[in-house]
C-alpha cells in the first residue's frame, strides 16, 4: 500500500520500512536527505498539491520498477542540522530494482514537487536556488 | 469570475499573502490571473498549477479555481 504525506513531525525510518514490509521482498533500498552545514532549514510545501506529487512519484515508481511497495515522507516547518528532510523506503523481489526505484523517487521528489527550503544562520534566512518543475 | 491564488516562499513574503482572491472575465486563461497581479512574480521564472495540478499559461479557468504560483522547487 503505496504511502505518501508531508508532515511538520521529525521523520520515522523505521516507520517507513514497517510500511514497506512485503513477504515477497527480498530487498529494502531507504533514503534519508538530510540538513547539512546550517543551522536549520525551514521548508515550506504546498501541501495539497505535494501529497498529491508525492503519491504519482511513489505510483509510477512502484509500476516502472516492479516494486513490491513503496513510501515517502517530506517534512515541512523547521529542519535542524543533522535531522532528515526527507525519507524514502522501497521493497523490491531484488536490489536492482529497489535501489533503482528508491533513486527515481528522490529525484523526482526534488525536481517536482512543490516545496521549498530557506536556509536559516544567526537569525538570518535566505531561499535555496530551485529548479523549474 | 472569481479564483483563489495561492502564493508560496518569496512570493508569499513579497505579497504579504499566502492567499489572494481576483476577480476575471469569463473565458480567461492561466496567463490572465498572472497579468492581474501585476508585477508580482516579474523576473522569476514560474511554473502554474491549477486546482493542483502543472497547468500551462493558456489553460481556461472557472469560477471558484485554485491558482497557484509556483517558483523554482527546493525540496529534499
Amino acid at each position: 500500500m503505496i504511502h505518501a504525506c508531508v508532515t511538520p513531525d521529525p521523520l520515522s525510518l523505521a516507520g517507513l520500512v514497517e510500511r514497506v514490509r512485503d513477504p515477497a521482498a527480498g530487498a529494502v533500498v531507504t533514503f534519508q536527505g538530510v540538513t547539512r552545514e546550517v543551522e536549520l532549514l525551514e521548508y515550506e510545501a504546498y501541501a495539497e498539491m505535494a501529497e498529491r506529487k508525492l503519491t504519482e512519484i511513489v505510483a509510477a515508481a512502484a509500476e516502472a520498477h516492479g516494486l513490491c511497495d513503496a513510501a515517502v515522507e517530506h517534512r515541512v516547518g523547521e529542519v535542524p542540522l543533522s535531522e532528515p528532510s526527507v525519507a524514502v523506503a522501497v521493497s523490491a523481489p531484488h536490489r536492482d530494482e529497489a535501489f533503482a526505484g528508491a533513486r527515481e523517487i528522490i529525484d523526482r521528489v526534488k525536481a517536482e514537487a512543490p516545496i521549498w527550503k530557506k536556509e536559516v544562520e544567526g537569525g538570518e534566512g535566505r531561499w535555496v536556488e530551485g529548479v523549474r518543475p | 469570475m472569481k479564483v483563489t491564488v495561492r502564493l508560496f516562499a518569496m512570493l508569499r513574503e513579497r505579497a504579504g499573502a499566502s492567499e489572494l482572491e481576483i476577480e476575471l472575465p469569463d473565458g480567461a486563461r492561466v496567463r490572465d490571473a498572472l497579468a492581474a497581479l501585476g508585477g508580482l512574480a516579474d523576473g522569476m521564472p514560474l511554473v502554474m498549477a491549477v486546482n493542483r495540478e502543472y497547468a500551462r499559461e493558456d489553460a481556461p479557468l472557472g469560477p471558484g479555481d485554485e491558482v497557484a504560483l509556483i517558483p523554482p522547487v527546493s525540496g529534499g
